[in-house]
């Protein structure tokens, strides 16, 4: 059997959020959606004050419990590589996985992907920040500039679309890349783990005792390590070495920093005058 | 008996031949506030957000609120108004039997505004049919759409059996014409004999409720291992509960209208109003304990909720909207007990107080959903709901497009069944 996973490494992490980004260029995703999302919290009191890190993918579980309530069966757990996936053709938007998840991975898209890119409603307003006229004008072409055509193609085993950002009206999450997996130049990648600078991210089977997640654990036998939320019955996939966040943690973001794409859209129409002004005031 | 009907049963089939100007006012009023609400979701749908609520990662906002709220307050209204016409027609209560046809009315009529509530929530609601084509057994969802399928069913060919037998014996009796819809619905002279089927109907109706609706399956199903987080076993008797008390408060209301525009003082007499009330109010104190035991245990999304979610719903900003829901629930409820205990019928308090209960009982439904959705477990931030516009909308419409159907059914089909008038000089 093969089980995709992660192990990360909260103490290599310095919260760059480099993966985030990564994920959204390599799926296309839109604003407001982190498939990779870096949580960022305080621990302790001061004077002795720690800032922490913590990546939170989807953690394609062994028990998905967001697979177990979907209705129609659009999400569904891969079974020769363990990846769980979203079946965009199937799905119908109910967001009971969003519901069903305890770990907050799920993103519904209820604009037209390119809609929902960052810039695109933005057609005249803010030139000096984002350029003016259309993405499209912009890079000089009819297709759909922002999304990779490898996302079009079907996905095994069902073949139909399960890669790369979303339809409208459907839900997306993380898919570990699976049109890396089911690639053979880029397979036994992902964006995220890739473009760590810290290579706080291991990405393989982790039910290959040879596998790099699995080597890294044992390398470092004696720290702490978790996994999120176990006692759920989720069994999730992801291995945390560090320490876990404590009951205590308090999380730096509040709730703007997860942007309503009508917010978003909103500051790109009517940017601040310039960088500067905004610094100054 | 029957002979002795004819100045009784005119009045009562008023309702068949009167169709005056206040008829046609409510069937424009609501047939707007329906097409408005059904609009607001049109515009959702092809122009971007659905519900303008935080749907980006779970815990980053609340993604259900009122749509599903209302989904279950008409789902229960439904059940229980089933439920109480389906009991007087096993149990022979003949007195009662106006109450039942009133029930019989609504019963469809919420069911199908409980499917536009879950429709208005789909992403993609052209293909709801997923659901029944790739059925998922695990699935909650599923057992939704099974629980509100079969009684669609269930109601709708309970409507049309206990109307037959009562079309049949006006049309037999000549006191209804035996042409167009009533002598479709009456049948061949042959088929009126037949008149036990909606008993049996009755007694299916009542077995498939708690077992599909609020037993078997959650508990069957908080056996299986992700699940356990997911559904606090209280969720089953809490939603029966909840629904018997909106579905009698409902007909307790549409009871009380009707006696107040037809003046049918015998069919739905002081005395009887009441005991419904007091009904009411006894399954509503039952019910509010059911849902304040929900909230303890982790409210609707027990998988993303914290272990003292109960507190942080008792003193945080949702704590406002559920007081108030106490409120709404249980003073009405006290107002209707006094009134049977004490033998004083005040309508218009009757009437208050099936209206306050029916809202106090939305808001508690809609607080059961946003809170374990509002105070998620990782370190995501405590998010905020304050229902959409377009919620309202769907929720304003849905009230109307029943009204209307009862208005219009009301002018189709006898609204109080024989046996009542039988029983109404007693
Ligand atoms: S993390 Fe959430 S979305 Fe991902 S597999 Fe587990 S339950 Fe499903
Ligand atoms: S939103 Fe889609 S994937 Fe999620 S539960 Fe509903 S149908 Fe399944």
């Amino acid at each position: 059997m093969t089980q995709l996973g992660m192990v990360i490494d909260t103490d290599a992490c310095f919260g760059c959020r480099a993966c985030v980004e990564a994920c959204k260029v390599e799926n296309n995703t839109p604003r407001g959606a982190f498939w990779m999302h870096v949580f960022r919290y305080e621990e302790g009191e001061y004077p002795d004050v720690d800032q922490e890190f913590m990546p939170r993918p989807c953690q394609h579980c062994s028990e998905p419990s967001c697979a177990d309530v979907c209705p129609t069966g659009a999400r569904f757990k891969r079974e020769e590589d363990g990846i769980v996936l979203t079946d965009y053709d199937r799905c119908i938007g109910c967001r009971y996985c969003e519901v069903g998840c305890p770990y907050g991975v799920n993103y519904a898209q209820f604009r037209s992907p390119e809609e929902a890119q960052y810039g695109f409603a933005n057609e005249n307003a803010g030139a000096d920040w984002y350029g003016s006229g259309s993405l499209a004008d912009e890079v000089d072409s009819d297709s759909t500039p922002w999304r990779n055509p490898v996302h079009d193609e079907p996905v095994a085993p069902r073949q139909t679309n399960a890669s790369g950002n979303q339809p409208r009206g459907v839900m997306g999450k993380c898919t570990l890349c699976v049109h890396r997996q089911d690639s053979e130049s880029k397979r036994g990648t992902t964006a995220c783990a890739e473009t760590c600078a810290a290579d706080a991210i291991k990405f393989g089977d982790m039910d290959d005792p040879n596998s790099e997640p699995r080597r890294y654990l044992r390398q470092n036998q004696g720290k702490s390590r978790f996994k999120l939320m176990e006692d759920r019955g989720t069994k999730p996939n992801v291995v945390y070495l560090g320490e876990e966040p404590s009951a205590d943690a308090r999380p730096i973001e509040d709730a703007d920093t997860f942007k309503d794409p009508e917010t978003a859209i909103e500051i790109e129409n009517h940017p601040p005058e310039s960088v500067e002004t905004e610094v100054e005031q | 008996m029957s002979t002795q009907l004819p100045t009784d049963m005119d009045r009562f089939l008023a309702p068949l031949e009167r169709r005056g100007s206040r008829f046609y006012g409510i069937v424009i009023v609501t047939a707007i506030l329906a097409v408005v609400g059904i609009a607001a979701w049109l515009i959702e749908v092809t122009g971007g957000h659905v519900t303008n609520l935080g749907n980006w990662g779970t815990s980053a906002g609340v993604p259900w609120g009122l749509d599903i709220g209302a989904f279950g307050w008409w789902t229960g209204i439904a059940i229980g108004a089933l439920l109480l016409a389906a009991a007087i027609r096993v149990l022979r209560i003949d007195s009662y039997l106006g109450f039942a046809r009133v029930g019989e009315f609504l019963a469809p009529l919420a069911f199908l505004a409980s499917f536009l509530h879950i429709l208005y929530d789909l992403g993609r609601p052209g293909r709801v049919v997923n659901t029944v084509l790739y059925p998922q057994l695990q699935s909650p969802l599923f057992w939704d759409i099974v629980l509100v399928g079969g009684l669609v069913v269930l109601s709708v060919v309970f409507l049309v059996v206990t109307v037959r037998e009562d079309v049949s014996r006006l049309v037999a009796e000549g006191n209804l014409d035996d042409n167009g819809l009533h002598g479709w619905l009456a049948g061949t002279p042959a088929q009126r004999e037949r008149s036990a089927a909606s008993r049996w109907i009755a007694g299916i109706i009542l077995a498939f409720v708690p077992v599909v609706g609020g037993g078997l399956v959650p508990w069957a199903w908080s056996q299986l291992g992700v699940n356990m987080n997911w559904f606090g076993a209280v969720q089953g008797p809490e939603f029966l509960l909840m629904s018997l008390t909106s579905g009698f408060a409902m007909v307790l209301l549409a009871a009380g209208v009707l006696r107040v525009v037809y003046g049918w003082s015998s069919v739905f007499s002081d005395r009887r109003l009441a005991v419904l009330g007091g009904v009411t109010a006894g399954v509503g104190f039952f019910y509010l304990v059911a849902a304040l035991f929900a909230i303890q245990s982790g409210s609707f999304a027990a998988s993303m909720a914290p272990s003292n979610v109960a507190s942080a719903m008792t003193a945080g900003p949702l704590s406002t909207m559920m007081l108030l829901a106490i409120a709404a629930i249980a003073i009405p409820a006290v107002v209707l007990a006094v009134q049977i205990a004490s033998d004083t019928y005040n309508r218009t308090a009757t009437l208050l107080s099936s209206v306050v209960l029916l809202v106090g009982i939305l808001g508690m439904e809609t607080v059961l959903v946003v809170g374990g959705l509002t105070y998620p477990e990782m370190l995501y931030p405590v998010s905020e709901y304050v229902p959409s516009l377009a919620e309202w909308a769907h929720v304003i419409g849905t009230v109307s497009l029943v009204v209307l159907g009862f208005v219009v059914l009301s002018k189709l089909l006898p609204l109080v069944p024989v046996g009542t008038v039988e029983q109404a000089g007693e």
